[in-house]
């Protein structure tokens, strides 16, 4: 009537929607990748034609005026701006992965400087990495998305404990409580309502108390395949490579604290969760900080001769090759816990650079575009002018791309108010 | 430190309790036919379209019926469909497709049938199926955004999939609202037990089928690391076949090893266990055990076993019954932060004085659950096996399907399956 660990992983929404072979997993970062640049080369096109009209409008004399840049919107730089037919270098899926991985790593680096529980840093990360599946870091920016990722962790693990957004927005450097709750409908959306992550730390921590056990000769679990509680003491003292069980639960101590670190970094880092189970995470990192004793334990689950071994050993280790693969990692443990993050690869600084080119115009503002949706009225007096415009031309578009969705059936025989209603918009 | 807040007492998202439900011959006479008032009721694709709030074209003049449908996207999974999905799309990577199945106005919207601090509920019915719902719907405070008691209600809920825990069927969301369709269930327990019940107290071949419910709910919430907190006849809900399920998992949360420290402002005072009101913060599962013992007792007298008014009175009322606890009987209790050593002291009281219904078999279930000390009570699964369930027609059932996936596992183990690490995650 029991039903098993592996049976409660698999009605969990993290296997149902968020496990994926890695072949899955590149064709749907694949997916994204393609519809966001196609998304981002039309807005921006959209953005200059649109900028190219004012200019010949306003009757300027020189069509190369930067006076028309809007500045910091991020929409290009001074060089690709005037030249309306010049192609939009977008970032490739690879970039994308980068950059994402970029915007994880300064997340982390957020959680550690909020002084945050590991467990809720972990859920943000691993919410922006779900969030960034099906949404381009092109589209979408990561720090605004980080700032209210960690919200909704905070919410999600701590209820009614978490505090205020404005809280929140006031331990966070030039941060508004809007900036924090803006973005929320976005990413729950993208979420699906998944909110639950299961995390390898609870498991790890019953491993490590199964491992004290052992080594105390106290161990009790069902299956143990024939060997007393006194051997596999023995067993344990010598792949420990320590005499008595003390110097065994010390030693253990450190290598418990070793592999909560290769998951609290490398482990949510990597496509660690998008791969693999929890259970399969904590044994891969527990077999990088001492390999004689976790595959003894393994032992104690699944005997060596069992036909299912090599493969489940397999698994671990291709997560193993994961994790390790990781900058993070470090075959001892360090005190510096982040100081691997203070500078980028090369190849990462290159496509953050590239991405300041390629962002999609119409998604930068979070916020405007949270209220406008809530109440698409133009405040013409509080919104600077480049916002009103762009508002306006996202605005338009959606009036015609959903004049193109319902049909000709709307206008039916009242054409006419309505051009006469949206023409001047066009033309003033 | 965060402070704890306490809302709970006041909160009562009832789904049968409480109704208003509105006599048709109540509404005033309307001058418009009645199809016409039904009608004006429903939406228009010009209502949505050319609302002033979200554009300053107007209406068109005529408007003639099309089928539009409604959209969704493919390669969804659960619930990513929501009316921001019917815009420019850039929450929605993928092109739409029809379906309109998520829609909110594919629920019609029927009476309210409670309303709580954070959610209203309402009865509706899916216009395609003709399935009726139970809507929760929540407001979403723009300065906060969504609310973590719903954030955490969903989490827990998507995860937990049980024939005793209320099904939540999707979450649609739009610009100001969430709102949780869960399956309709009739009534909570509360209003069973006024309705169905001998001045509140239920026969007991229906207490043994309602608690074997109870506790499968529970044994499974456990099974999967998570604590309901908030037991009571109001949170039980009751269908139509006469199946008991868990709901408002607003309070619940999900616990591991160890054990973490948690608010002990949690599950409404009469059906909160003695080591929560001692001030424990380090409960876990059998926290759930004492409310369900409760309950227990409670369907047999039609009142509360336990009445509170206040912290200290629900103790007083709890020893007066249980016995007042000393070191002696639980080691360590001069340890609890709302310990005194002035409690006055009663003696055990034997539960089938104020119980004469019940069984001896029963009342030896219940007075495991109804253990002072958290470690003396029984846990759900255990509770499933007692001897009292023995005759349930559904145990036995249930019993004869378990030793038949029980041989097909020793089958395949004999095949080469193996035993799963525990505690993996």
């Amino acid at each position: 009537m029991r039903v098993t660990e592996d049976d409660l992983y698999r009605q969990s929404t993290q296997y149902k929607h968020w496990s994926f072979t890695p072949s899955r997993l590149s064709e749907l970062r694949q997916k994204t990748n393609a519809h966001a640049a196609a998304q981002v080369k039309l807005h921006i096109a959209g953005d200059r034609a649109e900028r190219a009209k004012r200019a010949t409008r306003e009757a300027s004399s020189a069509p190369e005026s930067g006076a028309d840049t809007p500045n910091g919107n991020g929409t290009g730089t001074g060089a690709n701006t005037p030249t309306p037919g010049g192609d939009v270098d977008c970032l490739t899926m690879d970039e994308e992965k980068m950059v994402v991985d970029k915007f994880c790593e300064t997340a982390m680096k957020l959680g550690d400087f909020l002084k945050l529980q590991p467990d809720v840093t972990a859920t943000a990360i691993q919410f922006m990495r779900r969030f960034y599946l099906y949404n381009s870091p092109m589209t979408y920016d990561g720090n605004k998305i980080a700032k209210t990722a960690f919200f909704l962790a905070l919410k999600l693990e701590l209820g009614t404990r978490a505090g205020s957004a404005s809280d929140f927005a006031s331990r966070l450097p030039k941060t508004s409580r809007d900036d924090i709750v803006a973005p929320e409908y976005t990413i729950v959306q993208a979420l699906r309502f998944n909110f639950e992550v299961r995390h390898p730390f609870r498991g790890l921590k019953g491993v490590h108390l199964e491992l004290e056990d052992l080594v105390r000769g106290t161990y009790a679990a069902p299956a143990q395949h024939g060997r007393t509680p006194e051997a596999l003491q023995a067993a344990a003292l010598q792949a420990l490579e320590v005499s008595s069980p003390d110097d065994a639960v010390l030693k253990l101590g450190n290598i418990y604290a070793h592999a909560k670190d290769i998951l609290a970094m490398a482990a949510q880092l990597t496509d660690a969760y998008f791969l693999y189970t929890p259970s399969q995470i904590l044994l891969a990192a527990h077999l990088l900080a001492a390999p004689a004793i976790t595959e003894l334990y393994l032992t104690t689950k699944v005997p060596a001769s069992a036909p299912a071994y090599p493969q489940i050993i397999g698994t671990i280790k291709s997560c193993t090759d994961l994790l390790s693969g990781h900058r993070s990692y470090s075959k001892n443990p360090v005190a510096e816990k982040l100081a691997w993050a203070d500078t980028d690869p090369p190849a990462t600084k290159k496509a953050m650079k590239k991405l300041k080119s390629c962002k999609d115009p119409l998604t930068q503002d979070l916020v405007a575009l949270n209220a406008g949706k809530k109440r698409d009225v133009v405040r013409d007096g509080s919104l600077e002018e480049s916002k009103a415009k762009r508002r306006k031309l996202n605005r338009e578009r959606a009036e015609q791309e959903s004049d193109a969705f319902w049909g000709p059936e709307l206008r039916g025989g009242s054409a006419q108010p309505q051009r006469d209603g949206s023409e001047p918009k066009k033309e003033g | 430190m965060w402070t704890a807040r306490l809302e709970l007492p006041t909160r009562k998202f009832i789904y049968g309790h409480r109704a208003i439900g509105i006599p048709p011959d109540a509404v005033p006479a309307h001058s418009t036919p009645p199809q016409l008032r039904i009608a004006n009721e429903l939406t228009s694709a010009s209502a949505i379209l050319f609302d002033p709030l979200h554009t300053n074209r107007p209406p068109p003049s005529k408007l003639r019926p099309t089928h539009a449908g409604t959209l969704s996207i493919a390669n969804r999974t659960d619930s990513s469909i929501s009316v921001r999905n019917l815009g420019g799309g850039h929450t929605a990577p993928f092109p739409p497709t029809m379906d309109n199945r998520r829609h909110p106005s594919s629920f019609q919207q029927l009476e309210k049938l409670g309303e709580g601090t954070y959610a209203t509920v309402f009865k509706g019915r899916n216009r395609q199926t003709g399935e009726l719902v139970a809507l929760k719907e929540i407001h979403l405070d723009s300065e906060e955004g969504t609310p973590s008691t719903a954030i955490r209600e969903i989490s827990l809920m998507k995860e937990l999939k049980h024939e005793n825990i209320v099904l939540l069927h999707d979450v649609i969301h739009t610009e100001n609202k969430l709102m949780l369709v869960f399956e309709y269930m009739d009534k909570d327990l509360k209003k069973y037990m006024d309705v169905r019940g001998d001045r509140g107290a239920l026969d007991p071949p229906t207490i043994k089928s309602f608690m074997y419910h109870l506790l499968r709910g529970i044994a499974f919430c456990h099974e999967n690391r998570v604590l309901h907190r908030d037991l009571k006849p109001q949170n039980l809900l009751i269908n139509t076949r006469g199946v008991l399920k868990l709901a408002d998992f607003g309070l619940a949360r999900a616990f591991g090893i160890p054990v973490n420290t948690f608010s002990n402002e949690v599950v409404t005072l009469w059906y909160r266990a003695p080591d929560v009101l001692l001030g424990s913060r380090t409960y876990s599962t059998s926290i759930d055990i004492w409310s369900a013992g409760c309950i227990m007792a409670e369907m047999y007298t039609g009142r509360p076993l336990f009445p509170g008014t206040t912290n200290e009175d629900q103790l007083q009322k709890i020893f007066r019954l249980m016995g007042t606890p000393s070191e002696r009987s639980w080691p360590g209790i001069s340890q609890f932060p709302e310990y005194k050593a002035n409690f006055p002291v009663y003696a055990t009281q034997d539960l089938r004085l104020i119980l004469p219904q019940i069984d001896q078999v029963g009342l030896s279930l219940l007075n495991s659950m109804l253990q002072l000390r958290p470690e003396m009570r029984i846990s759900a699964a255990t509770a499933l096996n007692h001897p009292w369930f023995n005759d349930l027609p559904q145990r036995q059932q249930q019993h004869a399907q378990a030793m038949a996936a029980a041989q097909a596992q020793a089958q395949q183990a004999q095949m080469g399956g193996y035993q799963v690490p525990q505690g993996a995650y």
